[in-house]
């Protein structure tokens, strides 16, 4: 006899207060592990112990004497991440107590750039790039080189959120940078970047959305519209056939993936990917337009809960979220729009800084200060609204020590 | 750097705190917190970057995460200040090689077996006792010395305390008890007052004690009843009682903590020890001592275990000109208690009040002695006039 959703523990690391209120739906007993610092009133029940909650950096060596001494004898039922830093440490705590989640292998496959082009260019050379891991300057010089001088991509390992992501044009822009060790040079592909969310049961991969991505200064999204309007019909089943390829290449038979392609010649070509759900609101604009709930899925598969229904009831032909920018330097002062539009509905928009905080340059998606999101009948039209609306949310800042 | 600390709490997170004020130094030290879901409003994320909400109800989970606190972020001290987490700190302590109470030390305050034979061992006048491991050794208690309590060798707040008149009586109920060897004792139940004393040991010296009267038992826990103490003024049988506490605590070899030590004092106006433990009492205690003397035992207490120095201040924070201070609990009595409004408390001279509805459970009836659905600390110009206050307390309480 199964046991019933109350009886099983799920840990969960790294939890937003967001996913930590989704996790709760579940219906389970929760044991969070945050990092140092984090809130916790977002992750308590009072008066329960259906929640209970440690502080512990999963990053750590010591996180795994963390698993065998003080979640081993809580016996939980599995451990899971939806944070890009969670999944080799719930990886590793899944295998060190024997319990069912996405296999340490395939996440370090994912999660290390240079392992997966590996894999790809051995089992689907069509589905990737030429990549190198230049272990000086003058060795990323001369692959440069060997390339044709052609733009090409400078980048961590194992990053994400566009943080470290370089555009390289030139050998000059090589030398500028310095010491490449530890990082890759990828061939820059021209041309529009898409994401995919998917959900693989058994080695059965379902691909729930095809995601429309712009990018502004150091490849920091500004933009995700579902569906992609700028991808035909015709295109679909090909893209699907080939990121169904690459699941089955590298392995990934149970939960969630979120990858990031662009199309050449018909095809697709893998620019990353990882075992979790999309960040940026896309599980919210998937769930808008195709009633699946990724985030509630992606945290219960491993205990069988969070399985979407059958009847899985959109509420939106189309989505899309943009996001605010402001210059480096300190918030004086926020403002929201109040906008509304013919076309599209407004789900959300919100501000991420207040007066005060320090807003940093644009080179990584933390940078960002606010977003809007909105729903509508047409992929095109709510991606104009969506950028209107971020475009409307007015952060004011000046330099740091500058006058007001 | 800060000194990393781990706080072991078994109170509601506001008893960390006088007010706004943290009673922890934050500025030396750095807290690394476990309580449970129960306890946890107020804690700021900010000031407790390292905390941990876990279920008390298994205490070997709840050592080991401790443990492995310990030992993953170099902790230099830990505080414990709730009866039941004093034998778990100290053995993390004696693990560890912390400074602070060690498991040695401990057990004299928490076993009453061990306790009674090492401060009779002083010369100190304790109860008739024996452990009770077996029905057999109900036998070997001189019954001629009327009523016998039977209670657990490490109980708290006066649970499962029972007094039997016979031996009769007592082998009835140590059936019922089922209690395994090592668990339970028994001794000669002792007329007359109850007082206390609470102190404030460095290093082997006393800095500080007050000692109280209680006017009314502390294990007559019933439904609506009157409980409390008051600050004897300085006279004879308070000094009594002071040198009885430094006996007391030479005896078990303390060397820093604060103390709660407990003394009966019979018609024939003997000293009897009845137990003490190390740490704050419980109920207010820390309250009135407050108002009289301004002196902050849960701060002493937390400043000892973490390490510091304690602040032994002999200025009162209010009104210590007054004669009396003492505290007042009125114990829920199986409905729903009404607050008392702000008007009541001040014709009364309440100066701190304290109303908790949820005392005694679902079912509304005392769990503990300090189990109180009202608390006040208030003063008044002397003992008759304080427990006249007291009693028109609780008649208001128990309307």
């Amino acid at each position: 006899m199964s046991q019933l959703p109350e009886d099983r523990q799920l840990v969960v690391l790294g939890a937003s207060g967001q996913i930590a209120a989704v996790a709760r739906r579940l219906g389970c007993r929760l044991i969070h592990v945050q990092n140092p610092g984090s809130p916790i009133e977002q992750f308590i029940e009072p008066d329960s112990v259906r929640s209970t909650y440690y502080t512990a950096d999963y990053t750590v060596d010591s996180f795994m004497s963390f698993v065998e001494q003080v979640l081993r004898p809580l016996a939980p039922d599995a451990v899971v991440s939806v944070r890009e830093d969670g999944l080799v440490p719930a990886a590793l705590a899944n295998a060190r107590l024997g319990l069912r989640g996405t296999p340490l292998e395939v996440v370090e496959t994912l999660r290390d750039k240079a392992r997966m082009r590996a894999l790809l260019e051995g089992k689907a050379p069509h589905l990737t790039i030429r990549a190198s891991t230049p272990a000086s300057l003058d060795e990323a010089v001369d692959t440069f080189l060997n390339w044709g001088g052609r733009k090409a991509i400078l980048k961590p390992r194992a990053s994400s959120g566009s943080r470290g992501v370089v555009l390289i044009e030139s050998v000059a822009d090589l030398l500028a940078h310095g010491d490449p060790s530890g990082q890759m040079l990828e061939e820059y592909l021209p041309g529009q970047e898409y994401s995919a969310e998917s959900f693989s049961v058994g080695g059965v991969h379902r691909i729930v959305a095809l995601v429309e991505k712009h990018t502004g200064p150091s490849f920091v999204e500004l933009a995700h519209v579902v569906p992609a309007p700028s991808l035909g019909t015709s295109a679909v089943p090909v893209i699907q056939e080939q990121l169904i390829e690459f699941l089955d290449v590298v392995g990934l038979a149970d939960g969630p993936a979120h990858t990031e392609f662009k199309l050449i010649d018909g095809g697709i070509r893998i620019i990353e990917s990882h075992n979790r759900v999309g960040g940026d609101g896309i599980p919210h604009l998937v769930r808008l337009v195709t009633g699946i709930d990724l985030q509630r899925w992606s945290i219960g598969w491993s205990l069988g809960l969070g399985e979407p229904d059958h009847q899985e009831r959109p509420a939106a032909a189309a989505a899309a979220i943009a996001f605010a920018t402001a210059p480096e330097g300190v918030v004086q002062s926020v403002a929201l729009p109040s906008l509304e539009f013919p076309d599209a509905t407004v789900e959300d928009v919100r501000s991420f800084v207040r007066p005060g905080d320090r807003v940093a340059a644009l080179t990584s998606s933390s940078a960002r200060v606010g977003s809007g999101s909105v729903s509508g009948a047409d992929a095109s039209r709510v991606l104009v609204a969506a950028q209107t609306l971020a475009a409307g949310i007015d952060v004011i800042s000046r330099p740091a020590g500058g006058r007001r | 750097m800060r000194r990393p600390l781990l706080i072991i709490s078994r109170d509601p997170h506001h008893t960390l705190f006088d007010g706004t004020r943290c009673l922890l130094p934050l500025a030396e030290v750095e807290p690394h917190l476990v309580t449970n879901p129960w306890l946890v409003e107020g804690v700021e994320s900010s000031d407790f970057r390292h905390t941990t909400v876990c279920d008390f109800a298994n205490d070997d989970r709840v050592e080991q995460a401790c443990d492995w606190i310990v030992k993953t972020n170099g902790i230099r001290g830990i505080v414990a200040l709730h009866e039941k987490m004093v034998i778990m700190a100290a053995r993390l302590r004696t693990a560890h090689g912390l400074p602070g109470l060690h498991l040695d030390t401990v057990l004299l305050f928490r076993d009453k077996v061990r306790m009674k034979s090492a401060v009779q061992a002083h010369g100190v006048t304790v109860p008739d006792f024996r452990a009770l491991d077996r029905e057999g050794d109900l036998a070997a208690v001189d019954w001629s010395r009327g009523r016998h309590i039977i209670k657990p060798r490490c109980g708290v707040g006066s649970n499962q305390t029972h007094i039997v008149d016979s031996p009769a009586t007592a082998r009835k109920l140590w059936r019922q008890l089922g209690a395994p060897p090592g668990e339970y004792e028994i001794e000669e139940f002792i007329a007359g007052d109850m007082f206390h004393c609470d102190g404030i040991v460095r290093d082997g010296r006393v800095l500080h004690t007050s000692v109280g009267k209680y006017h009314a038992r502390p294990g007559n826990v019933a439904p609506g009843a009157m409980a409390g103490s008051y600050l004897l003024p300085d006279g004879a049988l308070a000094q009594r009682i002071v040198d009885l506490h430094h006996r007391v605590v030479g005896a078990l070899g303390l060397g820093s903590g604060v103390t709660h030590l407990e003394v009966f004092h019979t018609p024939e106006d003997k000293l009897v020890f009845c137990e003490i433990a190390a740490r704050p009492g419980g109920g207010g205690i820390d309250r009135m001592i407050l108002r009289r003397h301004g002196v902050h035992l849960r701060e002493a207490a937390i400043r000892i275990e973490a390490g510091l120095p304690p602040v032994v201040t002999h200025r009162p924070t209010s009104a210590g000109d007054q004669a009396v201070w003492g505290r007042v609990g009125i114990y829920p009595h199986g409905r729903a208690p009404a607050e008392l409004t702000a008007q009541e408390c001040g014709e009364l001279g309440v100066a701190e009040y304290e109303y908790r509805p949820t005392a005694g459970g679902n079912d509304g009836l005392p769990r503990h002695s300090t189990d109180y659905a009202h608390r006040f600390i208030l003063s008044g110009n002397g003992p008759a006039d304080f427990m006249a206050k007291a009693n028109r307390l609780r008649a208001v309480a128990g309307r």
